[in-house]
């Protein structure tokens, strides 16, 4: 249970910037979104059941498409992003495996595997988002604006983690390297 | 009903990824004109192709019907063509025949038709096959007929270059059914690829300028005094369902006077 209090206050936080306020970072004429939101769903724990993943996911994309009035676009976005959630997460476990409850983290997975986690994650959802908007006959465009924003969003992410999610010292000052002293 | 539940409870991930997906989609096609129109668009063409496919298959059934009507009546055409060729004074019978089996078919050289002694047929006949020289009736029960085709690796049949050049002999190539040989054809005689090769009337199968097929290469060289033709087949005896055939009443005759002078001493 206490897991989920910081899952849903980063869920509910990064949705709420997004519709308020990140809503409005369109960069390159196009080519560069901002998804915040994505962010929050990024935090959800392994080892929870798949369908879960998937209704939370489908839930924050309905959420982004009443209030963006975006008309679906998020909510199958978002859905196959909560559907291949539990793929990624397997394909980018560190060797000795994750435990249950694992939340990618830049500090514990390193930062270049969180960020290969945060740009696949974005692709996925990309290219959903921008396929459908831009249909078969802009393939190209497609591809460009979710390199783009996988860049962008990939960065913006990793610059949240850097300074919101750092460890702090505190928790580890009374722990000894040495259980019995 | 349980296996049923157990399915549904199995696939329910999938299953409520494509509902969903599904609402999105329709949540689209409400609120964009763009997904809207290309949806539109993309129905029609689902529906047209599904209306065109079932349409092909329907006119393949009466086609097939009509095609195997047609492929009748044109062997019964050219019967009557051959017939209106010959002039009064020749009494060359003509009947068509559905192929029973055939070279192509078998393996075997021999050709059997739907026609026999009951139908008029008699061995001696000549057989055509989409107009081109097929073979030999060689023996023959009520309703069924034998034919030696062109094929047979020990027959000999008696063709020219053309309408008025060399003749020469017709003999098959081994395991083909498609192409022969003319062998006896001297040098002098000019052959280019193309030229069409026809009958004789010398055996008495087949009357005279019945086309056989066309040159397709030449064999030999300037050292052997003759050369060899290779011609392909006019007859299709791997496609072709109908046959016409050819018996004249002196064939029979000249051959019961051949019979007869070879046995005198």
């Amino acid at each position: 249970m206490n897991a989920l209090v910081p899952f849903f206050w980063t869920v509910g936080w990064a949705l709420l910037s997004q519709v308020l306020l990140f809503r409005f970072g369109v960069f390159w004429g196009g080519y560069g979104l901002l998804m915040v939101h994505v962010y929050g769903l990024l935090k959800m724990p392994v080892g929870w059941p798949p369908t879960t993943y998937l209704l939370i996911a489908a839930t924050t994309g309905a959420l982004m498409d009443l209030v963006c009035f975006t008309g679906g676009v998020h909510l199958a976005a978002c859905t196959t992003l909560g559907m291949v959630y539990p793929t990624l997460a397997t394909a980018l476990e560190a060797r000795d495996g994750m435990r249950q409850g694992h939340v990618f983290d830049p500090y514990q997975d390193g930062w270049v595997r969180y960020a290969a986690f945060v740009a696949m994650a974005i692709g996925v959802h990309c290219v959903v988002m921008f396929g459908l908007q831009n249909g078969w006959g802009l393939m190209g465009r497609t591809a460009g604006q979710a390199l783009t924003t996988v860049l962008l969003n990939t960065g913006v992410f990793l610059l949240i983690q850097g300074l919101l999610n750092r460890p702090t010292r505190g928790d580890n000052r009374n722990v000894s390297a040495y259980p019995w002293s | 009903m349980r296996n049923l539940f157990d399915l549904l409870a199995r696939t329910h991930r999938w299953l409520l990824f494509l509902a969903l997906w599904g609402v999105a989609l329709s949540w689209m096609n409400t609120t964009y004109s763009h997904h809207r129109t290309a949806f539109a668009n993309w129905s029609l063409r689902a529906s047209g192709s599904w209306l065109d496919a079932v349409g092909n298959a329907q006119n393949w059934s009466h086609l097939s019907e009509s095609n195997r009507l047609v492929m009748l009546e044109n062997a019964r055409l050219r019967a009557e063509l051959e017939a209106l060729k010959e002039d009064g004074s020749s009494s060359w019978k003509t009947g068509y025949a559905e192929v029973l089996r055939s070279p192509g078919w078998s393996g075997t050289p021999w050709m059997v038709v739907n026609a026999g002694g009951r139908e008029g047929l008699r061995p001696g006949a000549g057989v055509l096959s989409v107009g081109f020289a097929a073979g030999r009736v060689v023996d023959t029960t009520a309703h069924e007929g034998l034919v030696l085709s062109l094929t047979h690796p020990e027959a000999q049949w008696s063709v020219r270059m053309g309408r008025h050049g060399q003749a020469g002999r017709l003999v098959s190539v081994p395991g083909d059914v498609r192409h022969a040989q003319v062998l006896d054809i001297p040098w002098a005689q000019l052959v280019l690829p193309g030229d069409t090769v026809m009958t004789t009337g010398f055996d008495g199968v087949f009357p005279a300028d019945v086309p056989v097929g066309f040159v397709e290469d030449v064999l030999g060289n300037e050292a052997d005094e003759f050369q060899t033709v290779v011609v392909k087949l006019g007859a299709d005896y791997p496609g072709s369902r109908h046959v016409v055939w050819l018996n004249n009443p002196r064939n029979a005759r000249l051959d019961s006077m051949f019979h007869a002078s070879s046995s005198r001493p």
